[in-house]
């Protein structure tokens, strides 16, 4: 599996497709030309993704809070990484689950409408020079003891609840509750 | 047809009511009225009682074109209440029956408030808001026992509602709750208060201490005015009331809602019951405060049920009982 | 009048359908929708706007639940109880979409089929009862209190359904460890007194007798497994507490 597409809140008419890649060498060009907005799409650290209903979640979130007018962050695409976070810091969110000049797995988000994702996809992606692989091989590359810290899930909850399940549980009442 | 006689004294309010079959031939009261800022205490009541019982009694048999003579059966308040005012009635009630041998029938209060409502407003099975003084319970009836479905864990709706009054120096003439009510109206303003429902119970005492602390304040500062208080006040525990009646319908499936009780009769209060049942497709029964508020009738009603299948109560079990709930009386008349 | 009603309805904040999803539920301050979310299987809870309640105290009731439920579900999986996974939590419209838990049967259902009016069920009672009170002990260990503790509000998986599958031999396809889950904490709240949480104790026992009156021993049962199992400091606390709610509730004087 290449990429992975769903559909977001029907409300919002929205979709995600989300890619993987590896061994990623332009960290520092890509991070650049988000900032700059010429990139349109969410790009995060592959190793704090534990499943990417994570970041499913926290793009959808993104998008019913982008339809209410109830951004937090200037982009929808910076509101997906600090609805990741447990952090009501912007800044900080952003750090953590964006990428540093030296990252080299990446997950690339795009947000689209039922129909153009090619058009989308395709400037987004060819500014990447990296290895695109299977989705299938996130779990290689998650790295589960940091995910537990950041999200502070103990064992008794992973009895319980997987522990994507727990990460967006969090994630959701992060507004209301703290961690 | 049997002619029933219903004696009532079980808080401040002394009534007596007369009702043949199901035709009510009068229906008497005197209330005992105290000082704003003070509530009714057990002595004084029974002694307002005392004075009163004769005369109302009089009145009654008057109203009815009739003497003891005509009486079929005498019913009275075993409880729940309190002591002294309930054994100065259930004294009266005695006496009589004995002078004019007469059979007598012990009545639970809430069983009467309950019938009244029924026979009133024709409801056949209702789930029951019971509001007053003393007690708030959502009731249904099943298998000849009216169950209690929720109740207050603390203080009784109408006894927040008194001691605000109080807190207020609102006048208790005609009733303190009557008073909130009238000043509600003028109320703009919602204070947040706090809301407190616990499945299907709910408490009070919270709301009341709240006030309490923050009431020097806000009339200090003038953030709220007392109409605002009253308003906040019967908005919120109202809107608790009719929560926990709506459980318990959806619950039990019931699409009948009976209102007894003194604070029954607030208008507030009945019309939020019945944009709530509108939502549900339910009927909402209510009574004024002929029927609403303590009287003799209600315990004619109860009486004469009891005493048409279960005969008159034995006459070393014409006691009182200060609790008495509502669910220890076995239901005979009902199937 | 009717047709009226039904345009109001339609154009205020109320909604009847939601697409791709089916009612399952009506209940007194919430509708449950089923179907797919994001590409689970997924219930969406919205509680409808009380038309009798102020409208100020309408939506702060609203946002105030919607957050305490949310939280006391997510603080619940850290207390080791089972709980939905939640994948929004919508104020906007009133909504909570969680998780569809697959595969399970209230509580209720449970003991009406299988313990109700049955013979030599006595460990189907201690299973229930285990179940039932280290989970409410684990709530209250960390301070979380459900709030509305009813036999509906209780769903079972991986369950035995009679006395022998309970004490049987466990193997590959015997073996009935039993998984409760809680679900509908909209009246939950996190942080609480002791009091709060023997007033949650006699909510459940209440409960209990109006629904499952042919089986008195349940609540004594569950509270034994509550004693063993809450860790809180105030345990003793609570105990006492209860009792006294409870004397409260049957020795409460009625006046008028």
């Amino acid at each position: 599996m290449e990429s992975c597409t769903v559909q977001l809140d029907e409300d919002t008419g929205k979709f995600i497709t989300l890619y993987l890649f590896i061994n990623v060498e332009n960290t520092e060009e890509i991070r650049k030309k988000l900032i700059s907005g010429e990139l349109q799409c969410c790009v995060m650290k592959a190793g704090l993704v534990v499943d990417l209903f994570q970041v499913i979640v926290a793009a959808n979130k993104a998008v019913v809070n982008e339809k209410f007018g109830k951004l937090t962050t200037r982009t929808i695409f910076t509101e997906i990484l600090f609805n990741m976070s447990l952090s009501k810091n912007i800044t900080q969110s952003l750090v953590k689950f964006g990428i540093d000049d030296k990252e080299k797995n990446i997950i690339v988000g795009i947000i689209h409408g039922s129909d153009n994702t090619e058009a989308m996809a395709k400037d987004s992606l060819a500014a990447i020079k990296g290895e695109r692989v299977s989705i299938g091989r996130l779990k290689e590359i998650t790295d589960t003891s940091v995910v537990k810290k950041i999200y502070k899930v103990d064992e008794s909850e992973l009895k319980v609840s997987s522990l994507v399940d727990c990460v967006v549980s969090k994630m959701n009442t992060k507004d209301f509750a703290s961690y | 047809m049997v002619i029933a006689i219903g004696f009532e004294g079980s808080a401040n309010k002394l009534g007596i009511g007369i009702i043949r079959d199901n035709d009510i031939l009068s229906n008497v009261r005197h209330t005992y009225i105290t000082a704003p800022g003070e509530g009714f205490l057990p002595r004084e009541t029974a002694q307002h009682h005392r004075q009163h019982v004769l005369e109302t009694l009089k009145c009654a048999l008057k109203d009815a074109s009739l003497t003891m003579k005509d009486i079929d059966v005498v019913c009275y308040t075993k409880g729940p209440g309190m002591g002294a005012p309930l054994t100065a009635v259930a004294l009266v009630a005695r006496s009589v029956a004995q002078l004019y041998n007469k059979p007598i029938v012990a009545v639970n209060h809430c069983i009467g408030h309950i019938e009244m409502g029924r026979l009133i407003t024709k409801s056949k099975d209702p789930t029951v808001l019971y509001v007053s003084g003393g007690n708030t319970q959502v009731i249904a009836y099943s298998r000849q026992r009216y169950r209690i479905f929720g109740e207050t864990i603390d203080i009784a709706v109408g006894n927040c509602l008194d001691r605000f009054a109080r807190l207020l120096k609102l006048s208790n003439d005609p009733s303190p709750g009557y008073n909130i009510e009238q000043l509600s109206k003028e109320g703009q303003k919602l204070a947040p208060l706090p809301y407190t429902v616990k499945g299907m119970d709910v408490s009070f005492s919270g709301i009341l201490s709240h006030i309490e602390e923050r009431l020097p304040k806000w009339l200090k500062n003038g953030e709220y005015t007392n109409a605002d208080l009253c308003f906040s006040l019967q908005e919120t525990l109202f809107a608790m009331l009719i929560e926990i009646t709506e459980r318990a319908m959806a619950h039990t499936g019931s699409h009948e809602v009976l209102i007894v009780g003194g604070v029954g009769c607030n208008l507030r209060l009945q019309k939020m019951m019945a944009e709530m049942c509108e939502e549900r497709n339910a009927t909402l029964y209510a009574t004024d405060e002929r029927f609403c508020i303590d009287n003799g009738v209600m315990i004619a009603v109860a009486g004469l049920s009891q005493f048409n299948t279960s005969g008159p109560t034995p006459w070393h079990q014409t006691t009182c009982v200060q609790r008495y709930r509502t669910d220890a009386v076995h239901v005979a008349w009902r199937i | 009048m009717h047709q009226v009603r039904a345009i109001a309805r339609h154009s205020g904040q109320d909604t009847m359908e939601i697409k791709g999803f089916e009612i399952v539920k009506q209940g007194a301050e919430a509708r449950l929708f089923k179907g797919t979310y994001l590409g689970r299987p997924a219930l969406i809870k919205e509680r409808f706007v009380k038309k009798y309640r102020h409208p100020d105290l309408d939506t702060l009731l609203t946002k105030d639940r919607t957050k305490g439920e949310a939280r006391a579900i997510v603080r619940a999986k850290a207390a080791g109880v089972k709980t939905p996974a939640l994948f929004l939590v919508d104020f906007d419209r009133r909504r909570i979409y969680m998780e569809y838990i697959n595969d399970a049967i209230t509580l209720k259902d449970y003991i009406d089929s299988n313990i109700s009016d049955k013979e030599n069920v006595g460990c189907l009672i201690s299973f229930i009862a285990e179940q039932v009170g280290s989970a409410v002990a684990r709530l209250h260990s960390r301070n979380i209190i459900h709030g509305d503790l009813t036999t509906s509000n209780m769903l079972l998986k991986n369950y035995p359904v009679s006395q022998r599958e309970r004490t049987g031999e466990k193997d590959e396809k015997n073996n009935f460890e039993g998984e409760i889950i809680l679900i509908d904490f909209g009246l939950a709240h996190v942080e609480s007194t002791a009091e709060d949480k023997a007033v949650d104790l006699y909510v459940l026992e209440r409960a209990l007798l109006s629904a499952h009156s042919e089986v008195p021993s349940l609540f004594p049962e569950m509270l034994q497994f509550y004693q063993k199992f809450c860790t809180s400091k105030d345990k003793r606390d609570v105990i006492a507490k209860y009792k006294e709610v409870q004397a409260r509730g049957r020795k409460r004087l009625m006046i008028g």
